[in-house]
């Protein structure tokens, strides 16, 4: 058919090339160009048959081809041929009623309307069958064509997400080295026991040897990897390395001690009442005191514990929630305290004018 | 005007009051006891002298104040905010004393000059009165003699 030898002169055309899709969508619709274009023609050139716009002649052959197949340039305005004459005739005297019509001389007379696909006259449920089937053809193939882009369009998408999921697991395993060396990192730290993590507004000694040694302040920063400490040190603001100071959340405890101790005058000796708990079964935990301390005003605080389960001080029958590991420890608290309040009170004495509030 | 200076007075009374009231309070010391009692019988007597002063301004067909902040804006004598040690409690309240005793004396010619011969007594009065703190009020400072 005339499509299938259309499609046999493409076979050099790419299936995936948009172009090739359009040029078939052009000559499906130039097959279906209207043979009576009247736009712009004069009376006579719309008496006869035009060509269509992108007519192209088939060969004939001339060994082997079809002695039945009419010329191809028959029946079109462009000179004519004996053959397309007669054609018209015979259409002509069949639908004369048996009538023999007078022409005149060069007058084609056509009463029958003949649509020349390819240059052979052929009649009309014939020639749109022909087009169907050509125009099912055409699309199928631009059919065929589409689905061909878009698979080779997936193929490509397909392909750059693979190369995204690899890039994302080479991260992952970055990652995981990270994770890894910060879980060995802190391991180690764990296993190390004088390393101490200090956090922001814990409440320190500083130990170390300089000018702020036995001070009591809070931590407001911290340094590179936590070897060094912002102190906040009675408003100073301080920095020293973490080396220096140590965990003391007793002074609070202490000072609110110091209070109750100034509110109430008349308070019993604290001792006494501490050896009351010794012969009183009803007091939990009786226990004699390691070491004493008297922080004035007859007011005595008491080491209490052993070096298995920390020591702890107790006035009376109140203990402070925080226990030291070592004897020396709770000593220099209690030390620490005293010094204070008493230049708490020295201060006091010496003043003219104290604050009310 | 006499009006205004009963007002001014009225004012500083109150504020002297409350200083010795203070003092009252929060004095410590070895003459705790007696510096104790002395303060309540200055701020006590001072306190009896507020509601005659009030009274004499609305003779003088004024209004009396009778805020925090009016008595803030009219008083001569100033507020303690901190708690001195017990001398320096009798110095100061020596030196209010002083002033008012002036200021008294003040109230006193104002009165005389416009005929107001109740006013004058009452100055006359309180003048007295704050002469004698500020007799008591000095020996205190005085060094015992050896």
């Amino acid at each position: 058919m005339a499509v299938k030898k259309l499609s046999e002169r493409r076979t050099s055309m790419s299936n995936h090339d948009f172009r090739s899709i359009l040029e078939k969508l052009t000559l499906l619709e130039s097959d279906l160009t209207p043979t009576n274009p009247t736009g712009s023609m004069n009376k006579q050139q719309k008496s006869a048959k035009q060509l269509p716009a992108l007519f192209k002649p088939k060969t004939q052959k001339i060994l082997g081809g079809d002695p039945n197949e009419k010329n191809p340039m028959s029946g079109y305005a462009v000179g004519g041929c004996e053959e397309s004459q007669e054609m018209e005739e015979d259409s002509v005297e069949d639908n004369n009623f048996g009538l023999t019509p007078v022409r005149g001389p060069d007058s084609v007379e056509s009463k029958t309307e003949l649509i020349p696909v390819r240059g052979q006259a052929v009649s009309l449920e014939e020639t749109s069958k022909v087009k169907e089937e050509a125009s099912e053809d055409v699309l199928t193939k631009v059919k065929n064509s589409f689905t061909d882009y878009l698979k080779s369009l997936e193929d490509d998408i397909k392909q750059d997400k693979d190369l995204i999921a690899k890039k994302k697991q080479d991260l992952d395993l970055k990652k995981k080295e990270l994770k890894d060396l910060a879980l060995q990192t802190k391991k180690k730290q764990e296993l190390d026991e004088d390393y101490v993590q200090f956090e922001v507004g814990d409440r320190i000694c500083v130990t170390g040897p300089n000018e702020y040694q036995g001070e009591f302040g809070d931590i407001v920063d911290l340094g590179r990897n936590s070897d060094f400490v912002i102190v906040d040190i009675d408003g100073e603001i301080v920095s020293m390395h973490a080396s220096d100071v140590e965990f003391h959340d007793d002074q609070e405890d202490v000072e609110d001690w110091e209070e109750e101790l100034d509110e109430d005058p008349t308070q019993e000796n604290p001792g006494n009442q501490a050896s009351a708990e010794l012969h009183d079964p009803t007091y939990a935990e009786c226990s004699s005191p390691v070491k004493t301390f008297d922080v004035g005003a007859e007011n005595l605080l008491e080491i209490h514990g052993d070096e298995s389960n920390g020591f702890e001080i107790r006035h009376g029958d109140r203990s402070l929630p925080t226990r030291f590991s070592k004897l020396d420890d709770a000593e220099m608290a209690l030390n620490m305290f005293k010094s204070k309040r008493d230049a708490k009170r020295a201060q006091e004495l010496n003043a003219d004018y104290i604050e009310e509030k | 005007m006499l009006a205004d200076l009963l007002k001014t007075f009225l004012a500083s009374t109150y504020a002297y009051t409350v200083k010795s009231q203070y003092f009252h309070w929060n004095v410590e010391g070895p003459d705790f006891g007696e510096l104790h009692k002395f303060f309540q019988e200055i701020y006590e007597d001072a306190y009896g002298a507020v509601d005659p002063t009030a009274e004499y301004i609305r003779t003088e067909e004024d209004y009396t104040p009778g805020s925090f902040e009016r008595f803030q804006e009219l008083s001569i004598i100033t507020g303690q905010t901190k708690v001195p040690r017990a001398r320096l409690m009798i110095e100061e309240l020596l030196s209010d004393t002083q002033t008012m005793k002036d200021l008294s004396k003040q109230l006193f010619d104002a009165a005389t000059s416009v005929g107001r011969e109740d006013v004058a007594n009452f100055a006359a009065e309180r003048q007295s009165q704050h002469g004698k703190y500020v007799w008591q009020l000095k020996s205190y400072l005085k060094e015992e003699r050896a």
